[in-house]
């Protein structure tokens, strides 16, 4: 059970977005992809997910690009940056769109719809309409939509989210990364691509730091977030503390000098 | 609020109430002897079902096609504001009439005449919009495509008026208006391919929900795009192309319809297309209804009386419920 990259290269037309990237993705880990701004954590995540259809990529040793697109879709779950959605669907329709690759029944659909909605607490959402929503609401609908994806099979399931708490507030935030660990803990493969280092470096198992497209380190988080990683990686001075302040909260903390 | 025995149950009633007024007075009763077949006045029978009939039908079934091929496209696009003459199926059509028109049916003598030809134009410029699109890679390589084409279109018409005498001129302008004064059996039969071409475009109910998210979440959720893309574009330029072939360009069905559904009825496809072909037809009835009896014996080109009704509506739409609409 595991999604592997295996010297994967993309490019579009002459510009190299990802060269030699081998990254192995596996069942209850929370995988943090961090790096500077065109470093190509989108593509990433875009690759692996296996939207852009290129070689080098395989889920339980099969090709991705030999599984039918709708297989896909009931084992791999993907939240883009941002949303295009336009229409005035309601918010427990838009969860219900998550249920689309599946074959189950209407009820079953529904109950996870409803699961869903307790989980998130997104009940005073349930009947409001989404264009009508302010951009962190919706995006907590369109987290919610991820989840109706691969709610009922979380142990064999990969899920990506592209800055998934770029528009939420602490509080949100914090129920978001709760929710990836649960998401974990049941066996799924989370990977988030993220700009707030202190975060990833607090909540993610394992951390790729990209830049201009290659992998520039990767591991557990106190490996990856250093001083000189960080200087290589987005040019900036910093000093990093070791946060150990309980036994439960240890992180590398960055702070810019 | 509607919901669809509200739509059924007022089709109905426009039926029989369409069936009913007109230049000549039609009693309820003759239309219920007729109906179950009893013997009446030749003059109410022909005009019952020779006249009246086949022109409700075709007007239900022309608006219910424009009415769910606006949905479809609203959907695919992605855009509230888009509209079926975005593929190029009316322009295209339009331009194809002018032709016939213009040029002359010596040009098209293996054609059979003006909607004939009005239909081939809206296939083989949707055809077109769908290849440009397609090299374009993405759907608003398409969409822009779209607007390409149909600018072409427009311009080629002017040349063709321009260079048209003026009874030509008269024919392209009226054609250009959309009227059902046409309407006989044979019409009502090449239009009833329309519901079947909504009952198809319904089966992509899922698909389009799933694309309303964007080409990327539509991805992810199992949808292959390309092909998609092609059976709603061709889809509704068939519905839309026999709709235009057979009654001229009606305008604003295909905006409005779709709008309203969503504002009553919520966005899910598997709503949205049957509700907006159901209104559609419903709206349209009434517009060539108002069209033959304001003016009779003359009559309003139904097409002039749709965008003066759709057109201040759909202003007061847009100011009153801005978020709902999604635009």
């Amino acid at each position: 059970m595991s999604l592997r990259l295996t010297d994967v290269n993309y490019r579009i037309e002459k510009k190299q977005l990802l060269s030699d990237i081998n990254i192995t993705l596996r069942p209850s880990e929370i995988n943090g992809f961090i790096g500077p701004n065109g470093a190509g954590k989108t593509t990433l995540m875009r690759v692996a997910s296996g939207s852009l259809n290129t070689p080098g990529v395989t889920l339980n040793s099969v090709p991705m690009t030999a599984l039918p697109i709708e297989y896909r879709a009931c084992k791999l779950a993907c939240l883009n940056q941002s949303s295009e959605l336009d229409f005035p669907f309601k918010c427990f329709e838009v969860l219900r769109l998550g249920r689309i690759p599946h074959l189950t029944s209407r009820s079953h659909n529904e109950r996870i719809v409803e699961d869903v909605i307790d989980r998130l607490g997104l009940h005073s959402l349930r009947n409001r309409v989404y264009t009508t929503m302010s951009g962190g609401e919706k995006q907590r609908v369109q987290i919610g939509r991820i989840l109706c994806q691969i709610w009922d099979n979380l142990d064999s399931a990969f899920v990506f989210f592209d800055e998934p708490t770029a528009e939420l507030d602490l509080a949100h935030q914090l129920v978001f990364f709760d929710l990836m660990k649960m998401l974990a803990a049941k066996g799924a493969s989370v990977s988030l691509v993220l700009h707030d280092i202190n975060l990833a470096s607090r909540f993610a198992d394992e951390l790729v730091l990209l830049r201009s497209g290659r992998i520039l380190a990767m591991g557990s988080p106190s490996e990856v977030v250093t001083k000189q990683n960080m200087m290589q990686a987005f040019s900036v001075d910093s000093e990093v503390y070791r946060l150990d302040a309980r036994p439960l909260i240890q992180a590398n903390i960055v702070i810019p000098d | 609020m509607l919901n669809f025995s509200l739509l059924i149950i007022c089709l109905l009633a426009g039926l029989i109430l369409s069936l009913s007024v007109g230049a000549a007075k039609i009693t309820l009763v003759d239309i219920r002897a007729v109906l179950q077949g009893f013997e009446v006045g030749d003059l109410q029978k022909t005009i019952i079902l020779d006249i009246r009939l086949p022109r409700i039908l075709l007007a239900i079934f022309v608006g219910g096609g424009i009415g769910a091929s606006g949905a479809a496209i609203q959907g695919l696009f992605r855009n509230p504001l888009a509209d079926p003459a975005l593929i190029g199926v009316s322009s295209g059509a339009a331009l194809f009439a002018a032709l016939y028109l213009v040029v002359g049916s010596g040009f098209f003598y293996a054609l059979s005449g003006l909607a004939a030809s009005a239909f081939l134009g809206g296939l083989l410029t949707t055809c077109l919009v769908l290849e440009v699109g397609r090299r374009g890679g993405t759907i608003s390589a398409m969409l822009l495509a779209g607007i390409a084409i149909n600018a072409i279109a427009i311009a080629c018409i002017g040349l063709l008026s321009y260079i048209s005498t003026d009874m030509q001129l008269r024919g392209i302008a009226f054609w250009a208006l959309g009227s059902l004064s046409g309407a006989d059996w044979n019409n009502v039969y090449v239009a009833s391919a329309i519901p079947i071409i909504v009952l198809a475009l319904s089966f992509e109910s899922a698909r389009l929900n799933a694309i309303t998210l964007g080409e990327k979440d539509a991805i992810h959720l199992g949808i292959s795009i390309a092909g998609f893309r092609i059976r709603i574009v061709l889809l509704t330029a068939l519905a839309v192309s026999i709709g235009v072939a057979l009654t001229g360009v009606i305008a604003f069905i295909g905006l409005v319809v779709p709008h309203l559904i969503r504002l009553t009825m919520g966005s899910m496809h598997q709503t949205v297309i049957p509700a907006s072909a159901l209104l559609g037809g419903l709206l349209l009835l009434v517009a060539d209804t108002a069209s033959r009896t304001l003016l009779a014996p003359a009559e309003l080109p139904v097409g002039i009386l749709t965008a003066l009704m759709g057109g201040p509506f759909f202003v007061l739409l847009v100011m009153r419920k801005k978020g709902r609409l999604g635009i």
